[in-house]
């Protein structure tokens, strides 16, 4: 793991420092182990520690050993997953949950990236409501946005199709067919998820020095240059952070589903999430659920390796 | 804010030359119009659902079925609210109540110790590194991961449908979280106050108690709201975990409310308002925490 390899300022030492201060050098390490109150510093972050034991270790160790048996309980050993590589149920939701990805994660760091720049921009008065009224999606349940957006597609009730009928068109009945509940589904997404990239973004673009713009303005940089040269390397590392939170959040979300349409019209939008849900408490196979779960741990942890090697490392080596 | 004052070159398009040299304070009145609009159809597209949630609950049956449907209510009714307070939604708002705040309040008492020893104590860097580090990436991964193993061990243990089953799951799902995010904080106060309380002859947890839980308090009340939000929100744990009104929360409460095919939206539209109250006030009430925090301290991995 990447954790391990990683570096860190000194505990205790990094509130000074500011952050692109150098690695302290290597000499200083050794006060580290100067253990006088480890025993009281381990106990304070033991109760910590056993949650995440109970709620992650444990589960995961649990998940093993439930793939590798069978719903009595038995051992089947890789049964579960090759049925899993078999099941085109288990294909729908993955490839759904994908192509959800590859539209929601585009359009939320364009929006994100958008609004960022806009609310950053001199332009933007009262940037605190801005941000205020901007994020508020972030904040809400996933079950009530689906619910919100459930009665915005309403084909009677809704909001949606209000500009459709104005233009003369045929009310669209958006979950009831599977690509349009794609699209439909998709929207929600992003109305739900971009604020995050927004708000990492804005994050971000505050972290980049004013300064660096006057000397381009010295140069005769347009603006253009300056974004495409000086703000975008800036913000590289946030980018990156929102790509993959925002790539998890997508995958990961059930509420909305569960909201609108409930995976259906048939299986058409059935995803990860979702499958594990209806197979293990709706069809009682958790044991084979779980392989499905093993898929999902191993696209949260390539995202999250990533994520941590940019949290803890790229910093540094600026 | 800090960067109100932020140069005007971090806009998007360029500026060709001799348009500024012409016109540049008509320009820059355009550009701010320009901006101003874009950011005005944002706020609506980020509001619009929740006005139209709100303004179905109190809709009269006629204007619930009129066509097109009407952006303002011309009879304004209560009955879904009658409604929906006579299905009894009180007591789903008094169970998340109950939950998201004492889930809040032990996820502090275990998370705050936690990062106070991995940013104010000399502990062997590795073991804080590790610690910390998998702290992070666990906060990444999906509840529904665990949801499964959790939920055969409770019904293993038999503390399915009890509410202390859900203040001890929220309370240990998000403690990761809110000690990755402390630590960020912590690490923003400088320890000179700190130190010079202990040269004093202060005790550790005097100088705790009188230096740094007073300048953290804000942090730490916006961390609280943090996660009160999230255990507020809380759906998929509580799809495995609730089986009864004396448990049920209220995202499940409301799922259980949608509707399928029917007119009958006003009843889950007043539960969705009910729901979505609390998150406008947090929004507002942390918007200024988040966005430093995500500049400074907690994203950066300081």
């Amino acid at each position: 793991m990447t954790v391990q390899q990683t570096v860190r300022p000194l505990p205790g030492q990094g509130a000074n420092s500011p952050a692109s201060q150098p690695p302290p050098p290597q000499g200083m390490w050794s006060e580290l182990f100067s253990f006088r109150d480890n025993r009281l510093g381990v106990m304070l972050i033991i109760p910590s520690l056993l949650t995440l034991i109970l709620v992650q270790f444990y589960p995961i160790v649990y998940n093993f050993w439930l793939i590798l048996t069978s719903e009595k309980g038995e051992w089947i050993g890789l049964a579960n997953l090759s049925r899993l590589t078999r099941d085109t149920i288990f294909h729908g939701a993955l490839i759904f949950s994908l192509k959800m990805g590859i539209v929601v994660v585009p359009m939320c760091l364009l929006v994100g990236l958008g609004l960022a720049l806009l609310v950053h921009s001199d332009y933007a008065g009262r940037k605190a409501i801005w941000i205020s009224i901007l994020i508020i999606p972030l904040m809400v349940s996933e079950i009530v946005a689906g619910m919100m957006w459930k009665i915005m597609y309403h084909p009677t009730l809704g909001l949606v199709n209000v500009p459709l009928s104005a233009l003369g068109l045929e009310p669209i009945i958006w979950l009831v067919k599977a690509d349009t509940a794609f699209i439909a589904l998709c929207v929600v997404e992003i109305w739900r998820i971009s604020p995050l990239a927004f708000l990492l973004l804005y994050a971000g673009l505050n972290q980049v020095p004013r300064d660096i713009y006057e000397a381009a303005a010295v140069d005769g940089a347009t603006r253009w240059r300056a974004f495409w040269d000086m703000t975008l390397p800036y913000i590289r590392p946030m980018f990156s952070i929102a790509t993959i939170l925002v790539f998890v959040w997508s995958t990961r979300t059930i509420g909305t589903i569960a909201a609108t349409t409930q995976g259906g019209p048939g299986r058409a939008t059935w995803n990860l999430s979702w499958y594990i849900y209806g197979m293990s408490f709706q069809r009682l196979k958790p044991h084979y659920a779980s392989a499905a779960v093993l898929v999902m741990l191993l696209m949260t942890y390539i995202a999250g390796t990533i994520f941590v090697r940019y949290l803890w490392v790229e910093r540094r080596s600026r | 804010m800090a960067q109100t004052d932020v140069s005007e070159t971090t806009t998007n398009e360029p500026v060709p030359q001799d348009v500024v040299m012409a016109a540049q304070g008509r320009r820059l009145n355009l550009r701010k119009l320009l901006v101003v609009i874009v950011l005005y159809l944002a706020a609506f597209w980020t509001l619009v659902p929740m006005y139209w949630v709100a303004i179905s609950s109190i809709k009269s049956l006629r204007d619930l079925a009129h066509i097109p449907p009407r952006f303002f209510p011309t009879d304004p009714r209560l009955d879904a609210w009658v409604t929906i307070f006579e299905r009894r939604i009180l007591e789903n708002v008094y169970n998340s109540l109950v939950v998201s705040t004492l889930a809040t309040i032990i996820c502090l008492i275990i998370a705050v110790p936690a990062a106070y020893a991995a940013t104010r104590m000399r502990l062997p860097f590795k073991f804080v590194a590790i610690v910390v580090g998998l702290m992070g990436l666990v906060a990444l991964l999906p509840p529904i991961a665990s949801a499964i193993p959790l939920f055969l061990l409770g019904s293993d243990l038999g503390i399915i449908d009890e509410k202390y089953t859900l203040i001890i799951l929220y309370t240990v799902l998000n403690t990761a979280f809110a000690v990755w995010v402390l630590r960020g904080t912590f690490m923003d106060v400088p320890m000179d106050v700190e130190e010079a309380a202990l040269m004093d002859g202060d005790t550790r947890f005097g100088a705790v108690r009188r230096i740094l839980l007073p300048l953290i308090f804000p942090s730490l009340f916006s961390i609280a709201i943090l996660l009160f939000i999230f255990n507020w929100n809380e759906y998929i744990i509580a799809l495995y975990f609730v089986n009864s009104m004396k448990t049920m929360t209220l995202p499940i409460a409301i799922q259980a409310q949608i509707p399928q095919h029917e007119l009958d939206w006003g009843v889950v539209s007043a539960a969705g308002t009910i729901a979505v109250f609390p998150v406008l006030v947090a929004a507002f009430t942390l918007q200024r925490f988040l966005v430093r925090g995500l500049t400074f301290g907690v994203a950066s991995g300081q």
